[in-house]
């Protein structure tokens, strides 16, 4: 790939999580009557590390997890790290990457929210010195991962049109540039 | 080996957070700065798609609710006769006790706190840290520590401050401990944020002496104990006291006066409590 190509990548992903996020922080919890809010930023770490690898997904990471960093009090560095390394772990099966398959995005959506999550869990028990599992898993852990899991179905399809759209473009580019 | 940069690149991550963390964790002020300037980029955008957002969100609940708003319209209207006859009643009742207020300089109402208005930009989206962040910073006088009230009680207290935006932990948050007492009989308690118990939509109060007077019912307001929390600020009524089992203190739950499900706007009182006392910070 090309320098440019890969500076114009970098730019748009990060703009890409800046969008999720902020919808995701300032548009969702506000409207009330959905039980939980899908981790926008969450799909789409996994979803660029299962399309185009391990760095892909890391860099992705990176940028959400940033973007929790500075939004939170909490130790900077807890959700950059979390993140990229989500990233990096769906990136492992990108080698199993099928554009029209969506059964193997859920699978790793559903194993990134759950290790996701539990991090946290693991995080907090730290810092507060309780646990409060059961209370967790119903109230906020479940209903997270079935809410992110509904939402991939639709955000997956869109990124990858999106990236099918813009892969071609970048190629035609390179094809004229020859 | 494939993956070889990716694991160098996560090598560098995992030491960078880990010294980030660890420092951060020490002197929560070291990495203040990145968020402070973040706040310049991020806030403006927040602000913009939080009314969008708020707006949405309200005119679909404005719909929902529209049948049942003019059933209440009706009802309300009769109420208002009487209340309205029954306010100037309290009015010269009120201006009767401010003359004995003045008269024993009893003016600790906290009322009197000078407060600005804010708007709460962006939540946590998934429940595990109840914070938020609200649209005023540095310059508009706000800085760390200042407690922050909705709905006539108290909400949380400033925990960090952009120039345009401050991040408030509430109280509900399991971080959180503000000592309190009860308004009747000025016995001292301590009020914990817990998330099982806000589920339930009360807090925990702790720590009352087995001997001292404390009902269900009573309103508990902020201690002048507190380090950071000004004194006499309402923030919910106690219910299902009762004396723990080895029979030292009492415990129960409290029943906050603020609606942590729908804080929209917030008001900030624009002073904080020191060892010196209460002062306004752009004073000092």
């Amino acid at each position: 790939m090309k320098l440019k190509v890969i500076a114009k990548r970098i730019l748009i992903y990060f703009l890409l999580v800046v969008a999720a996020f902020i919808l995701q922080t300032c548009v969702f919890p506000f409207l009330t009557f959905f039980a939980a809010v899908p981790n926008l930023i969450l799909i789409i770490t996994f979803s660029y590390g299962f399309i185009y690898g391990t760095e892909w997904g890391i860099l992705c990471g990176l940028f959400a997890g940033l973007m929790m960093d500075l939004f939170y009090t909490e130790p900077f560095g807890l959700f950059v790290l979390i993140y990229s390394y989500l990233g990096f772990f769906s990136g492992l099966f990108s080698h199993t990457y099928r554009s029209d398959s969506i059964i193997l995005p859920l699978l790793l959506c559903l194993v990134s929210e759950v290790f996701y999550n539990f991090a946290i869990l693991a995080y907090r028990y730290m810092t507060i010195g309780e646990l409060y599992f059961n209370y967790s898993l119903v109230h906020i852990i479940i209903p997270e991962i079935f809410f992110t899991l509904l939402v991939t179905l639709v955000v997956y399809r869109l990124l990858l049109a999106a990236n099918r759209r813009m892969d071609r473009i970048d190629e035609l580019r390179g094809q004229s540039a020859a | 080996m494939k993956n070889r940069l990716s694991k160098n690149i996560l090598i560098v991550i995992t030491i960078l957070c880990g010294f980030l963390m660890v420092v951060s964790y020490v002197q929560s002020s070291v990495l203040e700065p990145v968020r402070y300037y973040a706040g310049y980029f991020l806030t403006p955008i927040q602000s913009g798609i939080n009314r969008f957002g708020t707006t949405v969100s309200n005119r679909i609940r404005e719909q929902r609710h529209l049948h049942e708003v003019y059933a209440e319209n009706e009802r309300l209207q009769g109420r208002l006769e009487v209340l309205t006859e029954e306010n100037n009643r309290l009015r010269s009742d009120m201006l009767e006790l401010e003359r004995l207020r003045a008269l024993y300089e009893l003016d600790q109402d906290y009322m009197q706190y000078p407060k600005v208005a804010a708007r709460v930009i962006a939540r946590d989206s998934q429940k595990w840290f109840r914070v938020f962040r609200i649209d005023k910073g540095l310059a508009d006088g706000i800085t760390r520590d200042m407690n922050v009230l909705c709905g006539g009680g108290l909400v949380g207290i400033v925990t960090e401050v952009g120039a345009n935006y401050a991040t408030v932990r509430s109280i509900i948050d399991d971080e959180s401990n503000v000592y309190a007492m009860s308004q009747y009989s000025s016995d001292t308690c301590l009020v914990q944020g817990n998330i099982t118990a806000y589920e339930d939509g009360t807090l925990n109060i702790t720590n009352i002496d087995k001997n001292a007077v404390f009902n269900d019912g009573d309103a508990v307001i902020t201690s002048p104990l507190s380090t950071k929390f000004l004194p006499g600020i309402l923030i919910g009524y106690a219910s299902d006291i009762s004396i723990n089992s080895q029979h030292l203190t009492k415990s129960g739950k409290l029943i906050p006066v603020a609606d942590f499900d729908n804080i929209q706007e917030v008001l900030v009182i624009t002073q904080v409590k020191t060892e010196d006392g209460v002062v306004t910070p752009g004073d000092l």
